[in-house]
């Protein structure tokens, strides 16, 4: 292809994404992720929504923004009452985000991005303060101790002035 | 103001006063940290950047960083306050041969400079061309033949980003 050619190629398509980056679908989109911190840009002019289509998140990524899809586990995980349409999530995304919110290995790519990258947002504190990182969120978890144990516990946590989960925690990261 | 001018700004006067502490205490000044930056924060930063040219950033900092460590925590300190992050593998982003830089800031504590923007373009063009398709088609129609002719010589393929969609 000649450059003149290729140049008024990338001229109309420049023009037909323009047009789309001013629809209410993507300007919702990118306002939610521009808003919760996670986004910033040079064109935007915001629309807010209370709730997006997860379909429409990803036709968002897909045909204006990828980075929207490296952000956008991180958002769900955080935000999930803020997506609509859970069955549209393709089953790859799915089991990728599924496995960020269990901290488990995030190696590869999906659709040009790297997943460890989706997951370090999931792990990245928000300007909002809202949200807590995914690795420092709290996981219930339920043990079997000898009463004697308890006691021990209960005793040496109240003359640390700390609480229960406080000092169990000391203990497992002085093992580390 | 803009960010980068007031993450420069804030870094100075940390290291200012970590050296004046330095030199109460008789120890050696902090090396004078030397800043490049690169990636979507390094567009944005840049006043080359033409503003037509749509651009969204995630809030991670490409940066090379060259000087002390107390200077360059300051400087991972001071961004994350503006809600940023440093991002660790930024050394290993590709800078073009005989790729120029633009200055934003001299002084004492900090030199601050910016790879110009149709480096950091052909960059993302030939290494990370998939999240980049449709930035580095709208930069060919502002930068036209200058970046083209870059893209073509480092290996890449004009025709992949001119593709709808994908």
């Amino acid at each position: 292809m000649q450059f003149d050619t290729l140049l008024e190629r990338a001229k109309e398509l420049f023009e037909k994404e323009e047009k789309q980056r001013g629809t209410a679908r993507v300007r919702r989109v990118m306002t939610f992720f521009v808003e919760i911190g996670l986004l910033d840009t040079n064109w935007l002019k915001p629309l807010k929504a209370n709730v997006l289509k997860i379909e429409d998140v990803l036709w968002v990524a897909k045909n204006i923004e990828p980075r929207v899809l490296e952000v956008f586990p991180a958002a769900l995980i955080h935000y999930p009452k803020s997506f609509l349409g859970l069955d549209k999530l393709p089953l790859e995304l799915r089991k990728i985000i599924d496995n960020i919110r269990l901290g488990r290995a995030v190696d590869g790519m999906y659709k040009g991005i790297e997943i460890k990258k989706m997951a370090f947002w999931a792990n990245f504190q928000l300007p909002d303060k809202r949200t807590k990182p995914l690795n420092e969120q709290r996981v219930m978890k339920t043990f079997r101790f000898k009463p004697t144990t308890v006691l021990k516990i209960k005793q040496a946590a109240a003359k640390k002035g700390v609480s229960e989960t406080a000092l169990l925690e000391s203990l497992v990261q002085a093992t580390e | 103001m803009d960010l980068i001018r007031k993450i420069l700004i804030e870094t100075e006067e940390e290291i200012r006063r970590l050296n004046k502490e330095r030199e109460e205490f008789g120890q050696v000044r902090i090396k004078k940290l030397k800043i490049t930056l690169l990636g979507q924060f390094g567009l944005l930063s840049n006043s080359k950047f033409p503003p037509q040219i749509p651009l969204v950033r995630t809030d991670d900092v490409d940066a090379f960083l060259d000087g002390d460590i107390a200077g360059k925590q300051c400087f991972r300190e001071i961004i994350k306050k503006h809600g940023l992050v440093y991002d660790e593998l930024s050394d290993q982003i590709w800078i073009p041969p005989n790729a120029t830089f633009s200055e934003i800031s001299d002084s004492e504590e900090i030199f601050c400079c910016v790879l110009d923007p149709v480096f950091v373009l052909l960059s993302k063009a030939i290494k990370s061309k998939e999240k980049n398709r449709r930035l580095i088609r709208n930069s060919l129609v502002v930068f036209g033949q200058s970046l083209a002719e870059l893209i073509v010589k480092y290996g890449g393929e004009l025709e992949y980003f001119l593709e709808w969609g994908g």
